[in-house]
């Protein structure tokens, strides 16, 4: 009896192990990914139809690089992809049409996102993000006042990856300077669900360049405001600080405040900050 | 828990009894199967089809249970000590960034909702029921009640801490929105560049702890058949069970959606029924009787 249980399982063993011997079913190797980094949301409504374009920046293949190939992405090492359609998804599977390799989204640092969809769209972009697998909670939310395609045209200014400038000048420069800082997308989907906080995200914007004959470069200051699931304004670099100083996300670096007294200009460094809202009730009601 | 019925209600309703815990047993075990093959399914591997996992786990846990209980509280034995150490990793390593004015309107409305949405982690805790049906192997008795007590805080320990940091981190709306609150949190685990991506680990322990699991009610099913049906051995009926789990796990629920409401809306007061309901009633039933002299034993 026991020789014929240990034939039993020995069998079903062979069989289990079968199944390992075929490969998984999602197995990829790195070399045919095509891993996002930066990805632009933008949409338009025209002639009554709803048009979203979505602009990835993919990793370029290492070999590619010393091929002589040009990356799109000035400067960069990423290739700029675009896709389009009537909803989202339409676009993001257009997007993936373009490209021969697997599309990885494991690995976006940042989404940026244009004016039309901050007022009108936030609903269908959280809501799609949110039902997918490869998601990440602390994915950097930015919204742009124009295209998020001209933001990921106009690539990184110094580092050769665009999704790491983005990333450590929202999280490390900006809110060290006290310009902005790097509204994570978990807060910001817990945000626009709760119903007694407005959601706010980094502000990024192509601006004209500082020195003359050079290109255009991206300034991450300010932040976007919401309410409910619709962009209503902007809060520029004061506000932007005094909402820092209110939230106390100031801890990483030093924020200059100039200040004016008797005559005299001068600079305080803040480093840490410390804010305690008390209310006032004022009248009979 | 069989034998217990048998003993109290008479033969012919204890059977029925048995054969209730039987079902529960075996539907709380088809839907720990699932939801294995589920989590895998939405969270890391879409391709796969679901029958593959469940087959394994299944398989598994076939084997596990014809080895007997010991081999799987010997395994439970060497896993606890990993998935306490690691989960408590988890807690340290979200513990600089939680805001505890996340868990803030505090007690708003009253006692009440709390209780109600406690009921279905009670269901969890309940699961301790098994403990009746394990407890003839048990070879020291007496530290049972003790042992199960403690194991029950700590389950409620680790549960409740989990479900806090996840509050604390991502808030009540969001929390209650998410399929998987623990999985999310592990992925919001990051230091610099160096730490992250951890959830591959939370993955692995999940997937030692519910093959441990799958084992056990696998065990028990298979023993409540044995005692009902009158057999001397439980192991004959291990492997053909194993189609029935890979067919119910398999088919019973079409989507991730069925299984959620069906967990919302069925899976609870089943629950109190078999983990609550009816041993108290099993229970009265004994005291009533002892009180008439109605049996020896």
């Amino acid at each position: 009896m026991i020789k014929k249980y240990c034939i039993v399982e020995l069998v079903l063993l062979l069989i289990v192990l079968s199944f390992f011997c075929t490969g998984c079913w999602n197995s990829k190797e790195v070399e045919s990914l095509a891993i996002a980094t930066v990805v632009g949301v933008d949409y338009l409504n025209e002639n009554g139809s709803d048009i979203w374009t979505v602009s990835v920046i993919i990793l370029n293949p290492v070999g590619q690089e010393k091929g002589g190939e040009q990356s799109s992405e000035k400067g960069g090492q990423g290739k700029l992809l675009l896709g389009k359609g009537k909803t989202l998804q339409e676009a993001v599977v257009d997007f993936s049409a373009h490209t021969s390799r697997t599309p990885y989204y494991g690995h976006i640092s940042t989404f940026i996102l244009g004016e039309r969809v901050a007022r009108k769209k936030m609903g269908d972009f959280t809501e799609t993000i949110m039902r997918f697998w490869e998601d990440r909670p602390k994915t950097i939310v930015m919204v742009t006042k124009g295209t998020a395609l001209e933001v990921l045209q106009t690539g990184p200014a110094v580092e050769k990856l665009f999704s790491k400038e983005l990333k450590d000048l929202a999280m490390y420069k900006a809110s060290g300077s006290g310009y902005s800082y790097g509204v994570i997308f978990s807060d910001f989907t817990a945000w626009l669900e709760s119903p007694d906080r407005d959601a706010v995200a980094t502000l990024i914007n192509v601006v004209p360049p500082d020195v003359p004959d050079s290109s255009p470069q991206n300034l991450i200051e300010g932040l976007a405001v919401f309410q409910g699931s619709k962009l209503v304004g902007w809060l520029n670099k004061e506000e932007t600080r005094g909402y820092l100083l209110l939230t106390q996300k100031i801890s990483k670096g030093r924020m200059p405040i100039t200040v004016t007294k008797d005559n005299k200009v001068f600079t305080y460094f803040l480093g840490i900050s410390k804010s305690k809202i008390q209310p006032f009730v004022t009248g009979n009601d | 828990m069989p034998e217990y019925a048998e003993i109290i209600l008479g033969k012919t309703l204890g059977k029925i009894v048995g054969g209730a815990y039987l079902i529960f047993f075996l539907l709380a075990n088809i839907l720990s199967i699932r939801e294995f093959s589920e989590l895998l399914i939405v969270t890391f591997m879409p391709a796969t089809p679901a029958v593959v996992f469940n087959v394994i786990l299944v398989l598994i846990g076939a084997y596990a249970a014809s080895k007997g209980v010991e081999v799987i509280a010997r395994a439970a034995q060497f896993i606890l000590p990993l998935f306490v150490f690691s989960l408590l990793s988890i807690f340290l390593s979200v513990l600089p960034v939680v805001e505890v004015g996340k868990l803030q309107p505090f007690l708003e409305g009253g006692i009440q909702p709390v209780i109600w949405g406690s009921v279905p982690s009670m269901i969890v805790y309940g699961e301790v029921i098994v403990l009746t049906i394990l407890l003839p192997n048990v070879n020291r008795q007496e530290k049972v009640k003790r042992k199960a007590a403690l194991a029950v805080l700590g389950v409620a320990f680790l549960l409740t801490f989990g479900m806090i940091s996840t509050l604390m981190i991502f808030g009540p709306n969001l929390t209650g929105n998410l399929l998987f609150p623990f999985l999310y949190l592990s992925k919001f685990i990051e230091f610099g560049s160096y730490l992250q991506r951890v959830e591959g680990v939370i993955l692995l322990l999940w997937m030692t702890g519910i093959v441990v699991k799958v084992a056990l009610f696998y065990y028990l099913v298979c023993f409540a058949i044995a005692k009902i049906l009158g057999l001397k051995d439980y192991k004959p009926v291990v492997y053909p069970m194993a189609f029935v789990y890979i067919l119910a796990a398999t088919f019973l629920f079409s989507t991730t959606e069925e299984i959620r409401e069906f967990m919302e809306l069925y899976w609870s007061p089943l629950g109190f029924m078999f983990e609550l309901g009816l041993p108290l009633i099993l229970l009265s039933a004994a005291i009533i009787r002892k009180k008439q002299g109605g049996y020896s034993r």
